[in-house]
């Protein structure tokens, strides 16, 4: 029944198409520009008609409704195509490390649109991407004492890694996050991390990491030292 | 989509870009996986979502676990949200009504619903937290509803309201199903007119 799908718009955005019309519709819909601009104005027509119904919602469903969602994961957002790979024996544990890692990445990179840094962001993007990409990919998760988690993805291949900081605790106007790269059993500084991804989340790309054996945070006093002056929060070797 | 928030129309009166929409920050916020932004996209659209599921599958019970479920898809499907693209009030809604016309269809119940929408029915005022907004927006979209042919009044509720499909519909109203669908067109352009739609 989709001999003239322009007539569809309406049904579409009511749900009143079966499945298969429904998705016979959203083919044409991804064609026809005009379709799909009637189409958006009939769901806000429609949203309307619903937001209408307003009413009060029992109170215990707030706290169901939250608990679930924090033992919910999200779902990944379009960064990467990694279907368009080349497939290797890797391939598919790339694909998992991908899924796990893609929504902190992709929450990260986000963080960075935020703050504005573009060129940053355009760079980390692309870097991110590339590692992400890596047939090699893998990743590494930890906590960190204190609170919060840091995640490195890493390519061997590309010798990237990518640390993501997720929610590490605010600290005192005086200190700072320093992250490091620990290389012939010394620490390397690796930069201090920003103050607005504390209790946030931000990623960094490390550009070489040939040689690297592992990767760390420790706290130092406001703006970073040249070497640790305290034990890492948290240390994560890289293979 | 222009709702009930306050001071939207006003903005599009007076030619501004129709900006800013409290949600889409917090979506914004969602989407990174911020639970406290999840809370207070949770507590603007709960009583939208759980009217309008509500109205469709019918049973309070079930209808609350449909708004769960709803939620949930909001929290997972946050970072593919493209605010471009609509209204995160819109896009909720939306999920929230295909889930509702889903439980629907699936329903064995469902052949016990009535076979005409009623249109006196509505959502309990005297429970609502901001009363006069909801209040505004209900007496809005039923000024307009009253502005549609009766066929086509009838018709966008029964698929609507009810979530049956236009077929069903049409076999419901004994009309022509290509007929049914021409009017859930006609209607719902009548309705986005009258109501000012503009996304």
């Amino acid at each position: 029944m989709t001999s003239d799908p322009h007539n569809l718009s309406g049904a579409y955005a009511l749900d009143a198409l079966d499945a298969a019309e429904r998705d016979a519709y959203e083919s044409h819909l991804a064609e026809c520009s005009d379709c799909a601009e009637e189409v958006r104005g009939f769901r806000a027509t429609a949203a309307r008609l619903g937001a209408a119904e307003e009413t009060h919602v029992p109170e215990h469903l707030r706290r169901t409704v939250l608990d679930a969602v924090a033992r919910t994961p999200q779902e990944r957002p379009v960064v990467v195509d990694l279907a368009s790979h080349p497939r290797t024996r890797w391939a598919t544990r790339a694909l998992l490390v991908a899924a796990s890692l893609a929504l902190v990445v992709g929450a990260a990179v986000f963080g960075v649109t935020q703050r504005d840094r573009a060129d940053d962001m355009a760079a980390q993007q692309e870097a991110i991407t590339a590692v992400l990409s890596a047939p090699d990919a893998a990743m590494v998760s930890s906590p960190v004492e204190g609170g919060g988690t840091v995640r490195v993805l890493q390519s061997a291949e590309l010798a990237k890694a990518v640390m993501v900081v997720s929610d590490l605790p605010k600290l005192a106007e005086d200190e700072d996050y320093q992250m490091w790269t620990q290389s012939d059993g010394a620490m390397h500084s690796a930069g201090v991390l920003p103050r607005d991804e504390q209790g946030s989340r931000g990623a960094h790309v490390m550009d070489d990491v040939t040689g690297v054996t592992a990767v760390a945070i420790s706290i130092e006093p406001a703006g970073g030292s040249e070497e640790p002056t305290s034990d890492p929060i948290v240390l994560i070797e890289t293979t | 989509m222009p709702g009930p928030e306050r001071g939207r129309r006003a903005e599009n009166d007076e030619g501004d870009p129709p900006y800013e929409d409290p949600l889409e920050p917090l979506m914004a916020r969602v989407a990174r996986g911020d639970e406290q932004a999840f809370g207070a996209v949770y507590d603007a659209l709960a009583g939208s979502v759980f009217g309008l599921v509500r109205r469709v599958v019918r049973d309070p019970v079930r209808a609350e676990e449909v708004t769960q479920e709803v939620f949930l898809q909001v929290w997972q499907k946050a970072p593919r949200f493209d605010a471009s693209r609509g209204r995160p009030k819109t896009w909720v809604l939306t999920l929230a009504h295909r889930r509702a016309v889903d439980v629907v269809r699936h329903d064995q119940a469902a052949s016990d619903r009535d076979q005409r929408y009623d249109w006196t029915g509505g959502p309990a005022y005297d429970q609502v937290a901001d009363e006069v907004t909801v209040r505004l927006e209900h007496q809005a979209v039923r000024r307009c509803l009253e502005t549609l042919t009766e066929l086509q009044r009838e018709a966008v509720g029964l698929a609507y309201y009810q979530g049956h499909t236009y077929a069903e519909t049409a076999s419901i109203l004994d009309a022509n199903p290509a007929t049914v669908k021409t009017r859930l067109r006609d209607g719902l352009i009548r309705l986005r007119d009258c109501l000012g739609v503009t996304a």
